[in-house]
């Protein structure tokens, strides 16, 4: 029945659902695709749908592979190379779409729906919030509606007019029923390591946050944005805002206009990085560092950013796989972070280093500035140091001056070759990597190596669920310089002209700023004024939070330490339970699908369904209880003669008792 | 199907005469026509259920006319008593006895006007004259005519003043049927042609009691194959195992679907049953018998019609 199912033409009401499903599937693509795919998309449903309405059932061949032609051209000349995701994306949407207008019988309704089904899946590759899950929940559901609809009593026509909601009752009512095996795949179903990777987003587009390169005007860039770069939830209570530097990259070299690191692709600092794992030699600069006192413990989640660095404050350590440790005392990623990563972080704000030593090629390289570059900043530096000044007298003095004379400001002006000194004697007016930038120089001018850190600062306290929020706009740049008894000390020259920047985060200060928030084109963030919206925001942040935390952050290592809680070490492993649930699982189905022995077909039921099947492929709407005379006449309607002999000698021989078996074997004979 | 053993061509077949007869005064309405033959073919009776005025009265008339039997027409009203039907034992003082007096029962085709307007009293002494073909009254049998053939027409349920008949008496009609409105053509015909009380008129009997009976014995001569009788079970099967319907066709329905499909075969000028005739009169057959579980309504005669196309004619 099933292959006679299939050359059925659709009711106008499945039709209606498939649309509706194609439509539904697609949503969460259709923010990520470029406006015209997705316009090309909804368009052929519109059209689709118009038909349904007009009667208009042909679409020509010809139509279907100009727009598929097009579409490809298109692709091509969007993206150059095809095979990323994106253009593979559109370029699937587009051709389930085209498939929709070509659409009449029940076989390629099939198509549709599958394809609907991995269209669905395939929304979660970008993103997996909440929101983006309940979406595909829903495509799912719409679907599947529309697959109960389409397999539905094939022979039965619906009218548009018996249009309801029912099909997606039954399934809801069947989607419920299915809850606690969902659950219990999630809870045992082994987490596998990725087996293929998908060609990625452009990678120089994806990334975000912070970048390994610091000019004028590369933190303030990134206030225009009110993207999220990671939350933080602590274990104890969360830290006052001023000691949170999440640092992300330390910055050595300094060209004259940039400061930058210089030749390493992984940022090591200057010396090898010692990796997370057991038996891993430490080198020489992990033991120098004394680890003291009681961490600070957290779990960072953190968003994309297509980068390798990770954020942490203090002196961190981490023992996820994949995260190395640098002599900067920063954490990188193996991999760019390409997807949301979890890490759990242990950091020690009272770490010492034993010996305090910094080597001559690391002291070299924190003093060197080039020649000729902003001359007046080093005379100034000069002349201190000549009255006599030590660092810490420099800075002191440095800072009483930013108190007094700078200001604090996203739009400071542009400053010209020598910017230090600009800033620093004329211009007066800057973001936090002018302080940073000048503060190091000038330090560094006086003889006291230096350098500049960049990364986050702050964040924001969401109550509802006691983690931080961390924004681009809360990116900042500060400075550390050698003090040959205690190590790299941090100085933040921010903290000198804009206090409130460290205490209460770089929102309130640049709220008024035309460029903050400049990229946004509509967000929560902007309206945090309203506090209803605020605590909405604050909500549904702390729902994505929640989900992040116990369902994506449900990986292999907290099921197996999961396992071994509850079920005691021996059944910790997942694969265990993969092979005990997998072979349950098989036993019901095949309980459930055993009917008993099945009745063996006679010869002439067997040759009678070879004749259905031929007129099927015939294009002949075959419907079960078409009896052999109701055939002969159709197929005679439709000009098949030798079938609708066929078809009359099977009445004589079944219903008329006379024994043509061998007369219909004979016409069967090479007729497919 | 020039070769197939055809025994009562076309244009001679008198069953065919009959249904254009009265197809003359009931326009438009062929097939009920058709089914109203079979059902007086297959000794069954039948039932009409539709509103006023749609030509229930009519057909019945037309029919009785064409095949010459004696006519007996009783509206029913919520007062009648069994006795105002069977008949009743009346003293006879000149002969000094009881003497029967035999009812409107007695005679060869019935119109049962409007039966769930009566008490149920009197519904069941109709319903078991239907199936019984005698009537008992004192505790003398008293035998019905041959043939004996009842139209009862009645409006559906929802209308007031109403007794609708239960499941168990509506078993006794072999076929349910329901005119419906007529279509634009011929309803215009009807309303531009002459009065149908003048066309009832000029029918003539295309059969009479005696031809009846040997077309009645000869619709149970036809011949129902291996194969036909597997595609019946499968049906009949399809009902019970489903989950379709609330409870499935019984063995007596069974029966009776095979007694329709023969006569309507006949009708057709065939001495074999084929699975078409099963299918053009399993709807009527099922209509009245079954119960939707989803619904809980009697089964729609269209949404039969297509349940009945999704049961496979020759595999399962």
């Amino acid at each position: 029945m099933g292959r006679l199912a299939a050359g059925l033409p659709l009711s106008r009401v499945q039709q209606c659902w498939l649309l509706l499903a194609q439509a539904v599937a697609a949503v969460p693509l259709w923010w990520r695709l470029p406006f015209w795919v997705t316009l090309v998309c909804l368009g052929a449903l519109g059209w689709r749908a118009w038909m349904l309405w007009s009667g208009r059932m042909r679409v020509s061949r010809w139509l279907t592979v100009g727009l598929l032609g097009g579409l490809c051209f298109g692709l091509v000349a969007q993206w150059g190379n095809p095979a990323r995701l994106e253009p593979m994306i559109a370029l699937l949407l587009g051709c389930c779409a085209f498939k929709c207008l070509e659409m009449r019988r029940i076989r390629e309704a099939r198509t549709v729906l599958f394809l609907g089904y991995f269209i669905a899946a395939v929304g979660l590759i970008f993103e997996q919030r909440v929101l983006d899950f309940c979406l595909a929940v829903a495509a799912v559901l719409v679907t599947l509606a529309a697959q109960n609809m389409a397999e539905r009593d094939p022979w039965r026509q619906y009218s548009l007019r018996g249009f309801s909601l029912a099909p997606l009752r039954s399934v809801g009512r069947l989607a419920v029923l299915s809850i606690p095996l969902t659950l219990l795949i999630f809870v045992f179903a082994p987490r596998l390591p990725s087996f293929w990777t998908i060609p990625l987003p452009d990678e120089r587009q994806a990334q975000s946050g912070v970048s390994d390169r610091l000019n004028p005007g590369s933190i303030s860039a990134l206030t225009r944005s009110g993207k999220l770069a990671f939350r933080v939830g602590f274990e104890g209570p969360v830290p006052p805002a001023r000691e949170l530097y999440w640092r992300a990259l330390v910055l050595s070299d300094f060209d004259g206009a940039t400061w930058g690191q210089r030749g390493t692709a992984i940022l090591q600092d200057g010396a090898p990085i010692h990796w997370a794992g057991p038996r891993r030699p430490a080198p020489d600069w992990r033991r120098q560092v004394r680890y003291r006192g009681e961490p600070l413990r957290y779990r960072v989640y953190q968003e994309p950013s297509g980068q390798h660095w990770l954020f942490a404050i203090a002196a961190p350590v981490s023992d996820e796989f994949g995260i190395g440790h640098t002599a900067g005392l920063r954490l990188v990623s193996r991999q760019p972070v390409t997807q949301r990563v979890m890490y759990q972080v242990r950091s020690y704000p009272d770490y010492r280093l034993d010996p305090v030593r910094l080597g001559a090629a690391a002291r070299a390289r924190n003093l060197y500035l080039p020649a000729g570059s902003n001359p007046q900043t080093r005379a100034l530096a000069a002349s201190w140091r000549a009255e006599g000044l030590g660092a810490a007298a420099i800075v002191a003095r440095l800072f009483a001056q930013f108190g007094r004379e700078y200001r604090y400001t996203l739009s400071p002006g542009e400053y010209g070759r020598h910017a230090v000194d600009e800033f620093l004697l004329v211009g007066k007016r800057g973001f936090c990597e002018h302080f940073a930038a000048a503060t190091v120089l000038l330090l560094r001018a006086a003889g006291v190596p230096a350098r500049v850190v960049v990364g986050y600062q702050g964040g924001e306290l969401n109550p509802e669920g006691n983690y931080l929020l961390v924004h681009q706009y809360d990116a900042h740049a500060w400075g550390e310089y050698w003090e040959d008894r205690r190590g790299w000390v941090r100085i933040d020259p921010t903290a000198a002209v804009a206090p409130e920047r460290i205490e209460y985060g770089a929102r309130p200060l640049l709220v008024d700023e035309p460029a903050f928030l400049a990229d946004e084109f509509f967000s929560l963030n902007q309206v945090r004024h309203v506090a209803v919206l605020n605590w909405l925001r604050l909500n549904m942040d702390n729902l994505n939070y929640l989900w992040l935390s116990w369902v994506l952050g449900y990986d292999s290592g907290r099921q197996t330490a999961f396992f071994g809680r509850v079920f005691g070490v021996f059944f910790a492993y997942p694969w265990l339970w993969l092979v005990l649930l997998g072979s349950g699982l098989v036993l019901v189905l095949a309980v459930l699908c055993w009917r008993g022995p099945r009745r063996r077909r006679s010869r002439i039921e067997r040759l009678f369904l070879r004749l259905r099947r031929g007129l099927v492929r015939r294009g002949l709407v075959v419907r079960p209880g078409h009896s052999p005379a109701r055939l002969a006449v159709l197929s005679e309607r439709a000009g098949l003669v030798r079938a609708a002999e066929i078809c009359r000698l099977f009445d004589r021989h079944l219903y008329a008792n006379r024994e043509c078996e061998r007369q219909i074997r004979r016409r069967l004979r090479g007729w497919r | 199907m020039t070769d197939s053993p055809v025994d009562l061509p076309a244009d001679s077949n008198p069953l065919e005469g009959a249904v254009r007869q009265v197809g003359r005064v009931l326009l438009g309405k062929a097939h009920a026509v058709r089914l109203a033959v079979t059902c007086l073919v297959a000794r069954g009776h039948l039932l009409i259920e539709d509103l006023p005025g749609l030509g229930k009265t009519t057909l019945a008339q037309a029919l009785a006319q064409v095949t010459g039997l004696a006519y007996r027409r009783v509206q029913f009203t919520s007062d009648m008593l069994p006795a105002d039907l069977t008949g009743f034992a009346m003293f006879d003082k000149a002969a000094g006895r009881f003497e029967f007096q035999r009812g409107p029962l007695f005679c060869q085709f019935l119109l049962a006007d409007e039966i769930n307007r009566c008490s149920p009293k009197t519904q069941s002494a109709l319903l078991e004259a239907m199936e019984e073909r005698q009537v008992s009254v004192d505790g003398v049998s008293h035998a019905l005519p041959v043939p004996f053939f009842v139209i009862a027409t009645q409006n559906p349920h929802s209308l007031a003043g109403t007794f609708p008949l239960p499941e168990s008496q509506l078993d006794r009609f072999l076929l349910r049927i329901s005119l419906g409105y007529p279509d634009a053509g011929a309803e215009r015909d009807l309303l531009a042609g002459s009065n149908p009380r003048a066309r009832l008129a000029e029918i003539e009997p295309a059969l009479d009691a005696a031809s009846l009976l040997a077309l009645q014995a000869r619709a149970e001569q036809v011949r129902a194959s291996a194969a036909v009788l597997d595609y019946v079970q499968r049906l009949l099967r399809a009902t019970r195992e489903g989950g379709d319907f609330v409870h499935g066709i019984s063995p007596r329905g069974g029966l009776a679907l095979l007694q329709a499909a023969r006569a309507w075969a006949l009708l057709g000028g065939r001495d074999y049953l084929s699975p078409d005739d099963v299918q053009a009169v399993a709807a009527p057959v099922f209509s009245h018998r079954l119960c939707h579980r989803s619904s809980g309504a009697q089964a729609g005669v269209d949404a039969l019609q297509q349940w009945v196309e999704s049961i496979d004619v020759l595999a399962d």
